[in-house]
């Protein structure tokens, strides 16, 4: 049977079991032994299933369509206070109960929060009861969550304290803060994940419960399983614990896109610092667009490894740095091509700055045979090597489920890219790597300020 | 589980182990070619020295650049890394079935035919100087720096892995020349692949890897001298001005770390403080909200003693209160030991999380490497359920009280130390304070 029709089987035959209905949306393959296959509830909830025959354990994930980018200007860190609550009690089980119950079956439970999604993560066994239990627990907790004063309070004070240490005292990561504030003028992914901190001063109960009622619902949501699990009576588990919640109109805060950038900005922080630290941020192209893929591609050759352009010039040519990394913003909504760069104490900021814009201007003039052999080869094997985790792969498809709407985008990554020619990541590096549209934010030691 | 083959243990030439894990479900495969020599030989005022010496092994090769050698490696979408650890070092890598034979001679190039140019290796050794300055930015590493510092007082293990930066500013080019004529002499070499590769293959590679090592002796074996377990109480400052957060680390050393004993121990620091719903976890992060983490554990095996390490990060204003729970904690888990409802719920724990280990031949290639080079049968990994469901309660806690030593704790606290000073004192231990930059010359 075709991987299709095997999603179209599963489907019938879970709905006649559980009495409720269940639609095959997609499939798609990656390797003989690797598939996955999309279905939607009644209720929109959608699952995503990538079975793996013999594998002892599973991933249980629950993506969430809600992340930073959907919180009120003047309330943010919301999304991942909320995320932090959700670990607390419901009217089925009192706080602490779901900790207890996944560790006794060897599953730390976890969470993440980012601007566009958040989502919860469960790694078990195979054996026994352990998929009926997962999904019992998660399926309650989606409607079932109480917030009390006191859990309310002693958890804002961890997320208080986990900003302090990811921000305040952290000048990478106050850094990388700020230079999102600076980036972005209009579009939420302007405001931290983590939120500010006089912000989560003032959250209130009354204020998470709404966000909570309005974001928490099944047409919201994406499960995605993967790892040594039945499919059949997966779906069938699965329709039965969430099939009768129902779907609610999802209000969402409207926004504006980010203009075009028309000019370079740049700003300093003086912070303990033994060197400077330097960011260089460009706008780059929305998740899932040809042109992000080509930006990643980029990324790849001005920053990976030792052949990397920037590594060649800066730390190994010039000296001025020990340590330089690129990175692409996987985000719904166009994003930033970071360049960051710790610098030797005595490096002159700008100088380094004009180097990085040689260097990534010189991509335009061209990418040499063995750069090109080099992406292609390093996309694949970065693939291979994620999804033999279950844990990334519910990742990835969790990621690109909730991003685009369409997890089949995991797999297709490397044919993509595959399709992508040495002229095309030229020209784009020439689009990208555009002066006007930079965004520098630089951290010095306050010794030298 | 995707392996559907025993592991193999096979010897060859020059006394090389070599481990093979088949495991053909995905066209990808790990390696990993470690000798039984770390960075706890570098010799006293050579810190980072063996470090080095596998670092420049990938900077040029048989008349390639280092850029040139390394565009060979990155073309292919190969890792080749150095593995670095106290007791054992070498490479670790992984690569693409149909670039296996490539990757495995680029491997081998390195080690037999390296440049050892003098440009290539100062400006090596800048790079160790200014990661090891940058890594004082953060105050979570520089809390784990002074704790391993203050643990180990005296011995090789005190300096970690990366280097002294006064150290690694004096060595020659000739210091690393006879560091790998010593390393290439280490008579205890283990070369582990696992993936989708046969037997016959891999045995192949590791004839050619074992040439390279050329007089593998018994004399070449070197020592690393006994960890003392200091008696008494330290605490270590780092004064961190101005900071509204503190890095805290509370622990101490114990020799429980082989056989049943190391297990029941381990056993016993996962109850204590292993999961979320763990004691210490529960009392400092869910009940008061002192941390954001709030964790523990120890090694499993050793050949030396390793230590328990707790850590948090309070913020300023709960820092003596945080101290004063967490040294509470520590002093009941070490006389009452673990209560028996935690050493059930981390045993469950334990066994529910083992086909983890299990799930791919990547996933055992590291724990058997450890194994191997503790002189351990491999077999012992796949007893473990057993040997965690046979350990008693009660024999769990006497453990954990037998080998336990809160009156020898090390304390590490990273903060102003106009906010530690006011009553550090009254913890009656020794104390010392200590700048977070210091031993960094920035000029």
């Amino acid at each position: 049977m075709d991987i299709e029709n095997q999603g179209k089987d599963w489907a019938k035959r879970a709905s006649k079991r559980s009495g409720q209905a269940i639609a095959y949306i997609a499939s798609a393959p990656f390797s003989p032994q690797l598939a996955a296959w999309k279905f939607r509830l009644a209720n929109g909830l959608r699952v995503i299933l990538a079975s793996r025959e013999g594998c002892p354990v599973f991933a249980y994930q629950t993506w969430y369509g809600v992340g930073s980018r959907d919180e009120d200007p003047g309330r943010t860190g919301m999304a991942h206070f909320f995320e932090h609550l959700m670990f607390k009690g419901t009217k089925r089980f009192p706080t602490g109960v779901f900790d207890r119950e996944m560790e006794k079956r060897g599953s730390q439970t976890n969470a993440a929060t980012w601007v566009d999604w958040t989502y919860y993560t469960q790694a078990l066994a195979s054996s026994g009861d352990n998929l009926r239990t997962v999904i019992d627990f998660e399926s309650d907790r989606m409607t079932g969550l109480i917030l009390d004063e006191n859990t309310f309070r002693s958890e804002l004070d961890v997320v208080k304290n986990e900003r302090r240490m990811a921000v305040d005292s952290s000048p990478s990561g106050e850094l990388q803060e700020k230079l999102y504030a600076l980036a972005f003028q209009t579009h939420p992914y302007q405001w931290p994940t983590l939120g500010s901190m006089s912000h989560l001063e003032s959250a209130c109960i009354d204020d998470l419960e709404a966000f909570y009622h309005r974001f928490y619902v099944p047409n919201n949501a994406t499960v995605v399983i993967a790892g040594g699990v039945d499919p059949e009576e997966a779906l069938s588990m699965i329709s039965e614990a969430y099939g009768q919640i129902a779907s609610v109109s999802i209000e969402r805060r409207a926004y504006e896109q980010e203009p075009m950038q028309v000019e370079p900005r740049f700003a300093q922080i003086a912070r303990q610092t033994a060197s400077p630290i330097l960011s260089v941020a460009y706008k780059s192209a929305a998740l899932g667009t040809s042109e992000h893929l080509k930006q990643e591609l980029l990324g790849e050759l001005a920053g990976a490894g030792d052949t990397a352009r920037l590594y060649q010039r800066l730390v190994l040519d010039e000296g001025i740095a020990s340590d330089v990394h690129t990175f692409v913003t996987p985000f719904a909504d166009p994003g930033l091509f970071e360049v960051s760069v710790s610098l030797v104490p005595d490096a002159d900021v700008h100088e380094a700055t004009e180097m990085i814009q040689e260097e990534l201007e010189a991509l335009a003039a061209g990418v040499s045979a063995d750069e090109y052999d080099k992406v292609q080869n390093s996309t694949e094997m970065e693939m291979v090597e994620a999804f033999r985790d279950i844990e990334q792969l519910a990742e990835s498809l969790g990621h690109h489920e909730t991003s685009l709407n369409d997890f089949s985008r995991a797999f297709s990554h490397i044919h993509e890219v595959r399709g992508i020619s040495r002229d095309q990541l030229e020209m784009t590096a020439k689009s990208t790597f555009v002066i006007n549209r930079r965004t520098t934010m630089v951290c010095l030691p306050e010794a030298d300020v | 589980m995707n392996i559907k083959k025993p592991p193999i243990h096979r010897i060859v030439a020059h006394g090389m182990t070599v481990l093979v894990i088949e495991d053909h479900s995905l066209p990808i495969i790990d390696f990993a070619l470690l000798v039984r020599k770390g960075a706890g030989h570098d010799p006293v005022g050579k810190a980072g020295l063996l470090h080095i010496y596998l670092d420049m092994l990938l900077r040029g090769s048989a008349g390639l650049s280092h850029n040139e050698f390394a565009m060979r490696v990155e073309r292919i979408g190969s890792d080749l890394d150095t593995a670095i650890g106290l007791e054992a070092a070498g490479f670790r890598g992984a690569c693409l079935r149909q670039h296996a034979d490539e990757t495995m001679s680029l491997l081998q190039q390195a080690m037999s035919s390296p440049s050892m140019d003098q440009n290539s290796f100062q400006q090596l050794c800048q790079e160790y100087c200014e990661n090891l300055r940058t890594e004082r930015d953060e105050d979570d590493a520089v809390a784990d720096l002074w704790m391993t510092d203050s643990l180990y007082e005296g011995h090789p293990f005190a300096r970690g892995t990366g280097g002294l930066y006064k150290d690694i500013a004096n060595l020659s080019l000739d210091d690393v020349i006879a560091c790998g004529t010593d390393f290439l002499s280490c008579p205890d070499v283990v070369f582990a692949i696992a993936g989708d590769v046969t037997a016959e293959r891999a045995l192949a590679w590791s004839k050619d890897l074992s040439c390279i090592f050329s007089s593998g002796h018994e004399n070449n074996r070197t020592v690393i001298s006994n960890v003392v377990m200091h008696e008494g109480s330290h605490v270590c400052v780092i004064d961190r001005p101005g900071r509204n957060q503190a890095q805290l680390r509370l622990g101490f050393l114990h020799d429980a770390c082989m056989g049943d004993a190391g297990l029941a121990f381990w056993l016993g620091c996962v109850a204590f403080a292993g999961t979320f719903s763990s004691p210490f976890c529960a009392e400092i992060r869910d009940k008061r909200g002192w941390s954001y983490t709030a964790n523990g554990g120890t090694r499993r095996w050793s050949r030396f003693p390793v230590p328990l390490v707790l850590r948090s990060a309070p913020k300023v204003s709960d820092l003596r209160d945080c101290t004063l729970l967490e040294l509470e904690l520590l002093k009941d888990f070490c006389t009452e030991g673990p209560r028996a409802e935690h050493i059930e719920a981390a045993r469950s724990y334990v066994l529910g999380r083992y086909p983890f280990e299990l799930v791919n031949g990547a996933d055992l290639l590291h724990p058997m490497i450890d194994l191997e080079l503790l002189g351990r049968p491999i077999e012992e990994l796949f007893d473990l359920p057993q040997r965690f469901a046979c350990l008693d309660v009660e024999n769990v806690s006497a453990t954990v009280r037998d080998y336990a030593r809160s009156d020898a704790f090390v304390l590490t606290i990273v903060a102003p130390r106009s906010e530690v000073s006011p009553w550090i004192d009254d913890l009656g231990a020794r104390i010392a304070y200590h700048r977070h930059d210091e031993g960094l010359d920035r000029n």
